[in-house]
């Protein structure tokens, strides 16, 4: 990619609407605070490495079960991919191709879904093994820290990634961990291998911005460290505060334009004040919720999805009229006291009531079994008397991450025009046995069954030297 | 006679409403009240019925099956529930704390480990009994049942060796009533962590040492010559409470109490076999992400394991070989498996567990066994048959038990059927149906 190509990419990523590639031949003297912040984010997301390309030739997948999470089952069905987009989802043959495919597939008997994706993991951030030295996800030295990337803290090497993709996962979010209240930027990922973090990040992808409530950042700070926030009533304020400075901050770039000083904590803020970046809240007990959305009103931000939310079925009504999604798991709870609450049931009553449930997993155990989850929590709906269709609750894992992640017009659904990730199932997603055949990213399969495993992490590689045979 | 068609409201409860949780059984014309469930495949590891008619009378005790009954099944008024149902035993957990951890972060709510009065660190605490702080009223008892759980392990937490673990029942208002063995395993841990994994194996060994000679004095001369303590007074908590950990070892030098020790590591597992040689142990190990490497050691040194068949990745140090599939691998090899969560809340995905291990090549049938019969037999309980005059212990299920899709409809429990309610679908219910808990009454 040529520079140039890039700026206008973040200006479109960050600038929103009133960023345009106009912008960048303007300078500081043009002083609409979008356009100076626009472009302290472009300086800020240059790519060193070049991300890996899509496939550029046609490929097939024909006669499997394909399970569209946008409505329609085909079964049997086929998918046709071109230069990395599907360009064919329907039933039946897809008769003559316009070329050779570059890879095709007879899935007879298996299922096709798109590519999960996981808007919860601390993948590489808290990568495996689990080390002291390799512990970089919560910035735990003060409680807003806005100014801090995941992706400066990505490992790219972790041998969790593989895993994930093993179990069907094409694109996660890394947060920052929950110890602060503003816990700083997140970073959509998609999993395909490269050095660094930052070419591994999902094109466009909005910036998502962590928050936390409730227990952890008390805990962490009060009760382990004896400084503010001791109490939910230091958490709000701790917040409201940085919002007071980001709402400063952004009258100042409007007056100043570029000459105003950088501040990285605010200008996260700031983007999440402007709307362009998603907030991401941790959050569980339903006060604590209600709580955040009222700080949100009084700043003027939406929240875009709360994290783990295991009271959300309590106030489902208020999110469905707020249009937050909620990232939970199907059956955690009772580790602490915020999660007492916690009920199977949550997904399925979040959905019946017309809020985006999604399946997370916040752990590089459970995001191996994604789909396993999904299933789980359609069967507690069943049991709480709702009827979600297998096609709906396959959206908990594809379709609705991609909404809270702001890249459902990209992925998360098997239709005409989206980036070709998906996933080849030996049997129904949602059955214990089964587990994926062909995981494909921008048209590249990147998994096959009975690839040996640990082919991308460099620390896996040579574990078995001792053992292994000697050649002849 | 009843003839009840079964829904998914006996899944919430609705049939089984009584609070208490063994469900009594009411009398009706003079007959006993029984339950008869149709079209039952019985599913034991290694045997699966046709679908059969099976009936449990009042006394818990299978009174039908299939064209057989016994002369009490005469007196039965049958209620009857329409299948196909799978029946199987009850699973068996073996490395939670279900009873003793009610919210492991409030230190009211949690008493799994016992620890030093002064906060130091005590690393031997084999007299403390997990069995006397079990709480039968804990809200995850009647979680874990509702995914077909009957029996726990209860463990106590942390030290090198924490304590004694009871074998408990799911159900029953006394701690009493619930212990099906109040000290049914010693549990100790080795592996990564502070200082060297050899100090952990050198601890323990001196300690074992120890309270074997302490045994052998206590026996020839009386309690009043005790050997001297390793190490300084209180290294081990107070002298008293040392000497009171070197007799709580007993059991375990003779061989009568299993030890069930955490480890991951090929080398650990290794260690550990020379331990149990040296002191004629009965040894288990938890954990054993490494175990396939030394599948054929720990099955010629007749070692249980209990796998957790979701840890396939490198999670840690101590598991850089993990792979899924472990418990294929070992039970290949002729080692006694148990498949666990080693987890306490959820410790209702149980059955999940099990079906991942399918999934990575293990037999249903060994699944099965690995969440059933095993851990009753290594743990010192009966197997508990489906048969004709057995005691009732059944969960049985709307499909495949190991399809996390599947859902438990009955369950009984040493002879009593036990309510499938739980406070979890109490919230459930209180926020799906109560308008102004949905927002509709303001």
């Amino acid at each position: 990619m040529k520079p140039t190509l890039l700026l206008t990419t973040w200006f479109m990523a960050f600038g929103g609407c009133a960023a345009s590639s106009s912008a960048i031949k303007t300078n500081a003297k043009k002083t609409s605070a979008a356009s100076v912040l626009a472009q302290r984010e472009a300086r800020g997301n240059r790519l060193v490495e070049p991300r890996r390309g899509s496939l550029t030739a046609l490929a097939v997948i024909r006669n499997g079960t394909v399970m569209t999470a946008a409505g329609k089952v085909f079964a049997p069905g086929h998918v046709v991919v071109n230069r990395g987009r599907i360009v064919a989802v329907a039933a039946g043959d897809p008769g003559k191709l316009p070329g050779k495919p570059a890879w095709e597939l007879d899935a007879k008997g298996q299922f096709v879904t798109p590519g999960l994706i996981d808007t919860h993991s601390h993948l590489g951030v808290y990568p495996s093994p689990r080390a002291r030295a390799h512990s970089d996800g919560n910035e735990a030295t003060a409680p807003t820290t806005g100014g801090v990337w995941a992706e400066h803290g990505f490992w790219p090497q972790d041998p969790g990634i593989q895993t994930a993709v093993n179990g069907g996962v094409t694109t996660i979010q890394v947060l920052p961990g929950s110890a602060n209240l503003v816990g700083g930027r997140g970073v959509t990922l998609h999993l395909r291998g490269h050095r660094g973090a930052r070419a591994m990040r999902f094109p466009l992808a909005p910036v998502g911005v962590k928050m936390a409530c409730g227990e952890n950042p008390k805990r962490v700070y009060g009760h382990h460290k004896k400084r503010a926030p001791g109490t939910r009533m230091g958490n709000v304020r701790g917040q409201r505060r940085a919002f007071i400075k980001a709402r400063a901050y952004l009258d100042k770039l409007g007056k100043k334009g570029d000459e105003a000083p950088r501040d990285l904590e605010l200008e996260t803020l700031a983007g999440v004040l402007r709307g362009t970046f998603l907030p991401q809240v941790h959050c569980y007990r339903a006060d604590d919720l209600v709580a955040f959305l009222q700080l949100a009103d009084e700043f003027g931000f939406s929240v875009r999805s709360f994290h783990h939310g295991l009271e959300a079925y309590k106030i489902r009504d208020l999110l469905k009229k707020r249009n937050v999604a909620v990232s939970t798991w199907t059956d955690w709870w009772g580790y602490k006291l915020e999660m007492y609450d916690g009920i199977p049931h949550n997904i399925a009553l979040l959905h019946a009531s017309g809020v985006r449930a999604i399946v997370h997993s916040d752990s590089a155990q459970d995001i191996q079994r994604l789909n396993q989850e999904a299933g789980k929590a359609q069967r507690y709906g069943a049991e709480a008397g709702l009827t979600i269709s297998d096609d709906d609750a396959l959206r908990w894992i594809t379709a609705n991450p991609a909404w809270a992640l702001g890249i459902d017009k990209e992925v998360g659904t098997l239709e005409v025009g989206k980036m070709a990730d998906l996933v080849v199932w030996s049997g129904h997603p949602f059955s214990v046995y089964s587990k994926p055949t062909l995981v494909v990213i921008d048209g590249h399969p990147v998994y096959r069954e009975g690839t040996p495993p640990g082919t991308w992490s460099d620390f896996q590689l040579g574990q078995d030297v001792e053992g292994a045979e000697v050649p002849k | 006679m009843i003839r009840a068609l079964i829904c998914s409201s006996l899944a919430v409860g609705g049939l089984v409403s009584a609070t208490a949780s063994a469900v009594a059984a009411t009398p009706a014309g003079g007959k006993v009240a029984c339950v008869s469930y149709a079209k039952a495949t019985v599913w034991e590891p290694g045997a699966r019925s046709a679908p059969q008619q099976l009936t449990v009378d009042a006394t818990g005790v299978i009174v039908a099956l299939g064209q057989q009954t016994t002369p009490a099944a005469s007196a039965c008024s049958v209620q009857a529930l329409e299948g196909p149902f799978v029946v199987t035993p009850g699973l068996v957990e073996t490395t939670s704390s279900i009873g003793i951890t009610e919210i492991w972060l409030e230190d009211d709510a949690n008493d799994s480990a016992a620890v030093s009065p002064k906060g130091g660190p005590m690393p031997i605490r084999s007299s403390f009994r997990a069995f006397d702080a079990y709480n039968p009223r804990s809200t995850l008892i009647p979680t874990a049942r509702a995914e077909g759980v009957t029996h726990v392990l209860s463990l106590p937490r942390g030290g090198l060796i924490s304590g004694q673990a009871p074998f408990m029942r799911l159900r029953g208002r006394l701690q009493s009533e619930a212990a099906v063995n109040r000290s049914a395993a010693m549990v100790m841990s080795v592996g990564m962590g502070a200082g060297s994994r050899g100090h952990k194996l050198q601890t323990a060994r001196a300690v074992l040492d120890e309270a074997r000679r302490h045994l052998r004095t206590q026996s020839a001369k009386g309690a009043r010559r005790l050997p001297a303590p390793i190490g300084a007074p209180g290294a081990h908590g107070t002298p008293f409470s040392y000497y009171a950990n070197l007799t709580a070892l007993g059991p375990v030098l003779t061989n009568r109490q299993p030890l069930l020790v955490f480890a991951e590591r090929a080398s650990d597992l290794e260690a550990l076999i020379r331990l149990k040689t040296e002191f004629g142990l009965a040894l288990v190990i938890a954990g054993a992400s490494e175990g396939w490497l030394l599948a054929k050691e720990l099955a010629k040194a007749s070692i249980p394991v209990i796998i957790d068949p979701l840890r396939y990745a490198p999670g840690s140090f101590d598991q850089i070989h993990a792979r899924p599939d472990n418990a294929k691998m070992l039970a290949r090899a002729g080692v006694k498996i148990i498949i666990s969560t080693f987890a306490t809340h959820d410790a209702r995905r149980l059955r999940q567990s099990a079906g991942n291990a399918v999934r990575a090549g293990l037999s249903p049938d060994e699944a099965l066994r690995a969440i059933t019969w095993t851990p009753r037999e290594v743990f010192g309980s009966t197997r508990s048959p489906i048969t004709l005059g057995a005691v009732a212990n059944l969960a049985i299920w709307n499909g495949d038990p190991l399809e996390p899709r599947t859902s438990l409809m009955s369950l009984w429990i040493d002879g009593a059927r036990v309510s499938l309610d739980t406070r979890q679908k109490r919230l459930m219910r209180r926020y799906r149906d109560e308008p102004e808990r949905r927002g509709l009454s303001h």
